[in-house]
């Protein structure tokens, strides 16, 4: 019963997609509005009802193998899926925060032509499904081939509106820069079924490996991870990617997708702990990350591209919680992403749609009065994401300062600072585009219907209210999280850490951040009062910045331009020279044999005979005299 | 067991139903496929302990069934089945006034193959080459008012003497050198006896011969030119996997100290050498058909190197090749049955003008070069795969030597698709000469379902190979 019931969870998006796909042309607005979404919602009700029926205590995970997958030789890997708390927790992020998305997509996308809109929803639902197998996946390979479906969807989203040139170089690029990281994963995962034969989660023990072995492993996947999650050193396409629909950027760029890292971090957390460097670096990489990508949000003018900066900045915290070791604090931080996110990624559609497609700040201005539920959305989600007590941002991203504060103070100083800056950014933006007076020349804005306006809500309640999910006891509250992960995660880490530093500590260290918050908070909403001012100053700290810190000139002078000159160097003389002759030789080669051998073939009865006689007579001596050699030696 | 007798007496039956049914009749093939349900209902309850006309003392005197007996016997109905279907038409066309006789020499050839399946004596090896082979002359003429048939027949005749000749040679000294016709008393045989080494690798020349392989190949390409198309479909698919099973239970009867260190070296030269041959000629051929002579040459040399690997993941490899290879190359005969003529240039723009005829043999030539996610990448790996487990020092070279052919034969094969899908057809009035019939339905919804199956392997292949064990 559970097996069937936990297979239909992905196989029902699959359906879907299929369904989709195959009858896209014949079918109507309505027929692929509900497939598509109907799928997802049984899914969610699916995941929902396995969620309250199976305990999760025990510590061995239900892993229910369907049948016998790859069984070559001494590689046995079967198609197997694995349910256990952590699964169950992305499996209702996904589901849920998708069917929402999808509900709303039907809106936003209804401009569409009818098989555009049903290829659009065959896409989404291939998305699910293959998030869902990523994250269902009980061994790597099973995760590896969600992980590249999701990367296909992605590329194949991002490039939707394929006819603009620009939207397909942005989906390219997505593609392109995975397609590294999912080089590195994929060596990471043929060195570990090289040593220890197999892949499955559970097997995988760092003692059965030299520590070389874990260090290599663990920082091949860490690029992997990178790929997915847009950190440095590969997050450039993941601002680029806003090209696709907003729904796809609220979906796969926000909500789901990029915490596939760190997803693949937390259930590798057994091998990644026993590797410090790597845990270390990952904690660099996330606070760079997280600190790069909220300076370049501050100057963005697109409002996507300031949330798809802050979406690169906040998975810069999670990365940063993995790394110190607070594997529940990153979980709990993409819990509440989720929410946040794909509400500002909502809210930003439907201000977009209000606005027929304008996404630059500098047109918007004074929408708090023509969007009212909108704009309360937006406001609870911003201050959800700035970390200002009691929503649920502030919950999780103070459970990742605090553990990172024990781990190393300077770590938490500039995680503070970036948690200054989320805040200053946000309300930048909240006030370029809700306060003041409309800077547009649009008439009659106004909201999109219920349709739109339901998923906002019900993820700014979450958004509020998340955060409940893990207050920490200093708070009054109980850690269900952290407990419902134990059996996954092992150690409870937050106790961990409360044994470290006093609770006045902990007090000072919430306070704090908050402090930061909340002055940011109202440092911004100071300077933007009055808008037009404020955008006309600051531009020589605007060009710095718009030049994203020089990365540009970086990727050009450490990448393009030595490529450029390999690949002339390949190309002109390499290829011209050397290769196209050797490849021309061995047409001609072959052709010359191709000619030789076909005049053996004339057709004549009594040519073949002597030939067969001749290969008969010739393997005979071989064959005799190859024993008597034998036979004289042994 | 069953399957031989129920397979002679159709084709007994049939034969004389000629007598009645003069003119093309549907009754014919309805008899036929009926024939063909029986067999796979009585073969699987066969492997499954139920048991009619069974003589037991024939059990291990003639005949030895394993689970790989039944399991591959099924996989020869079955593609005889397809086979069936998917050519009933024009196995009525081919010579009006003997289709009664073509399905009984149909079923003559199969009850040789079910005795090359399970033979465990030499004598009942002998009888099985022969009662496959001497119909198959007879169908490779049965165009009678085509010049080239003749000439194929006659060719197919010759040379098959020829290695008739060679076979009871062999089987003849090994009586010698042994007094039993039986296979199992080899065990003992002395390595050093020179009659028994002689007449070993005479029978092994001789089944080479059968499967058509360098330097035994040279009837191939004229005979599987000029016989009708259909039959060259059924020559090419069932008759070579099973006189390679034959030649996989040959082999493995013999102990490994009699066959001697030298074997391996002789079937790495055979594997090498019908590689070359057959896809280097493959790579000039203007026609298609002819092509496809060649290239099943080329992969009648990957399907050896299961003789040389010799393990289990060989037999499982050797299966699953079998099946893929036999199903694709199905799809691809019944697609040219539809051409008059086939060079290359005849499937310019087919894409454009037959979309799902194009899908189906894109599917079927990507399977045939070994393209992930069709079954023949998973027959190529396997295969490629027990030959590196195998050990020895040649078995990396060997691999290697493999992939470099593969990598070869993709230029033919897709020159087909390029064919199709990137070639405008000429709008010049030739164009009225060439004909391409349109499928008919239930040749698409069988072809649908074999490349489905083609596609499915490539996806699970240990579904096929878990039957082996259970």
């Amino acid at each position: 019963m559970q097996a069937l019931l936990l297979m239909l969870v992905p196989l029902l998006p699959l359906i879907g997609f299929l369904y989709l796909g195959i009858s896209r042309t014949r079918i109507g607005y309505t027929t692929a509005s509900i497939v598509a979404c109907g799928t997802v919602l049984i899914a969610f009700i699916i995941s929902l009802f396995l969620f309250f029926t199976i305990n999760f205590q025990d510590n061995t995970p239900l892993i229910i193998s369907y049948f016998p997958f790859i069984h070559i030789g001494n590689i046995n890997i079967d198609f197997s899926l694995q349910y256990d708390a952590l699964s169950a927790v992305f499996l209702l992020i996904i589901t849920g925060v998708g069917f929402l998305i999808h509900v709303y997509s039907t809106v936003y996308m209804h401009e569409e032509p009818t098989p555009q809109f049903a290829k659009y929803f065959s896409f989404l639902n291939l998305f699910v499904f293959s998030m869902l197998l990523l994250i269902l996946g009980a061994n790597f390979l099973i995760l590896f081939i969600g992980w590249e479906g999701v990367g296909l969807c992605s590329y194949l989203l991002i490039g939707f509106w394929y006819a603009k040139t620009a939207y397909n170089e942005a989906a390219n690029k997505a593609f392109i820069m995975n397609r590294v990281g999912d080089l590195s994963f994929l060596l990471a995962i043929f060195w570990l079924l090289l040593k220890l034969g197999t892949i499955s989660f559970v097997a995988i023990s760092p003692t059965m490996l030299s520590s070389t072995d874990v260090l290599g492993i663990t920082l091949l996947l860490l690029l992997g991870a990178t790929g997915k999650s847009a950190q440095i050193p590969l997050l450039s396409w993941l601002p680029d990617a806003m090209a696709g629909p907003t729904p796809v950027s609220a979906l796969i760029h926000a909500a789901t997708m990029v915490t596939a890292g760190v997803y693949m971090i937390t259930r590798n957390h057994v091998l990644f702990s026993a590797a410090p460097f790597t845990m270390n670096l990952i904690a660099c990489i996330g606070l760079l990350t997280a600190i790069y990508a909220a300076v370049l949000a501050l100057v963005q003018n697109d409002i996507k591209k300031v949330l798809a900066y802050s979406t690169i900045s906040q998975l810069g915290y999670m990365f940063l919680g993995l790394g110190v070791y607070s594997y529940t604090g990153a979980v709990f931080h993409v819990i509440t992403h989720a929410f946040f996110k794909a509400l500002l990624f909502l809210g930003a559609g439907s201000i977009i749609l209000s606005l027929h497609h304008e996404q630059n700040i500098q047109n918007m201005g004074g929408l708090k009065k023509k969007l009212p539920i909108t704009h309360i959305c937006f406001l609870l989600a911003c201050l959800a994401i700035s970390g200002i007590p009691p929503f649920s941002g502030f919950f999780s991203k103070d459970e990742i300062l605090n553990a990172t504060y024990s781990f190393n103070p300077y770590y938490w100083v500039v995680g503070v600072i970036g948690a200054g800056l989320t805040a200053f950014y946000m309300f930048r933006l909240y006030m370029l585009v809700f306060s003041g007076s409309y800077r547009g020349n649009q008439e009659g804005i106004k909201e999109k219907g219920w349709v739109i306006c339901l998923p906002l809500v019900l993820l700014a309640v979450l958004s509020t209210f998340g955060g409940w999910l893990n207050t920490p006891s200093i708070l009054m509250g109980n850690e269900r999280l952290a407990g419902f992960l134990y059996s996954v995660l092992g150690k409870k880490d937050s106790t961990v850490i409360d044994a470290l530093h006093p609770i006045n500590q902990e007090y000072m260290l919430m306070a704090i951040s908050t402090i930061v918050a909340i002055s940011s908070m109202i440092l911004a909403m100071f300077i933007y009062s009055k808008p037009g001012q404020a955008i006309a100053k600051r531009d020589t700290w605007q060009k710095i910045v718009e030049n994203k810190w020089g990365m540009k000139n970086f990727y050009q002078r450490t990448v393009q331009i030595p490529m450029t000159l390999l690949s002339f160097l390949l190309a002109q003389i390499i290829e011209k020279k050397f290769l196209e002759g050797m490849v021309r030789s061995v047409i001609n080669a072959s052709s010359f044999l191709s000619r030789k051998i076909r005049m053996m073939q004339n057709g004549q009865v009594n040519r073949y005979i002597i030939y067969m006689v001749l290969g008969i007579v010739l393997f005979l001596l071989f064959w005799f005299l190859d024993i008597r050699i034998y036979n004289s030696f042994v | 067991m069953n399957a031989i007798i129920i397979a002679s007496l159709g084709a007994i039956i049939l034969m004389l139903t000629n007598l009645f049914f003069r003119k093309r009749s549907k009754l014919l093939s309805v008899f036929a496929l009926l024939v063909v349900i029986l067999l796979i209902v009585f073969n699987t309850l066969e492997g499954q302990g139920l048991l009619f006309f069974y003589p037991a003392s024939l059990n291990s005197a003639f005949f030895q069934f394993s689970n790989f007996t039944y399991l591959f016997n099924n996989v020869l109905i079955l593609t005889f089945l397809i086979y069936i279907l998917l050519n009933k038409n024009y196995l009525l066309l081919i010579n009006p006034d003997h289709s009664a006789d073509i399905y009984a020499l149909l079923f003559f050839v199969m009850t040789g193959c079910f005795l090359l399946t399970s033979y465990n004596n030499l004598l009942s090896l002998f009888l099985g080459i022969e009662i496959m082979t001497i119909p198959l002359y007879v169908l490779a003429g049965m165009d009678k008012k085509n010049q080239k048939s003749n000439e194929a027949s006659l060719k197919y005749f010759l040379l098959g003497a020829f290695s008739t000749c060679i076979l009871l040679m062999g089987i003849t000294l090994l009586y010698g050198a042994t007094g039993s016709f039986a296979l199992n008393p080899f065990n003992t045989l002395n390595t050093t006896k020179l009659l028994g080494q002689v007449g070993m690798l005479f029978i092994f020349f001789a089944l080479l011969f059968k499967v058509g392989v360098a330097p035994f190949h040279f009837w191939v390409p004229d005979v599987y030119d000029g016989t009708p198309n259909v039959f060259t479909a059924f020559m090419a698919t069932i008759v070579k996997v099973v006189v390679i099973i034959a030649l996989l239970n040959f082999i493995n009867a013999l102990t490994p100290n009699c066959i001697g260190k030298s074997y391996k070296t002789i079937v790495l030269f055979v594997i090498i050498s019908t590689l070359a041959i057959g896809n280097f000629s493959a790579l000039s051929q203007p026609n298609v058909k002819r092509m496809m002579a060649y290239s099943s040459i080329a992969q009648a040399g990957f399907m050896l190197l299961a003789l040389y690997a010799l393990n289990d993941l060989a037999t499982q490899g050797i299966l699953i090749y079998a099946i893929v290879y036999s199903l694709s190359t199905l799809t691809i005969f019944a697609i040219l049955n539809k051409f008059s003529l086939a060079t290359f240039s005849d499937f310019n723009g087919l894409a454009k003008s037959q979309p799902l005829m194009a899908c189906f043999l894109t599917v079927a030539l990507l399977s045939l070069t070994g393209i992930p996610l069709t079954g023949g990448f998973f027959a190529k790996y396997y295969m490629l795969s027990a030959t590196f487990f195998s050990g020895g020092k040649y078995a990396l070279p060997l691999v290697i030597i493999c992939l470099i052919f593969a990598g070869i034969s993709a230029v033919y094969y897709l020159k087909v698709i390029q064919a199709m899908y990137f070639t405008t057809p000429p709008v010049t009035s030739d164009h009225a000469s060439i004909t391409i019939q349109p499928l008919a339905t239930l040749e698409k919804s069988i072809l649908l379902l074999v490349v489905i199956a083609i596609l499915f392997l490539g996806i699970f292949p240990s579904i096929v190979t878990q039957w082996l064990y259970f």
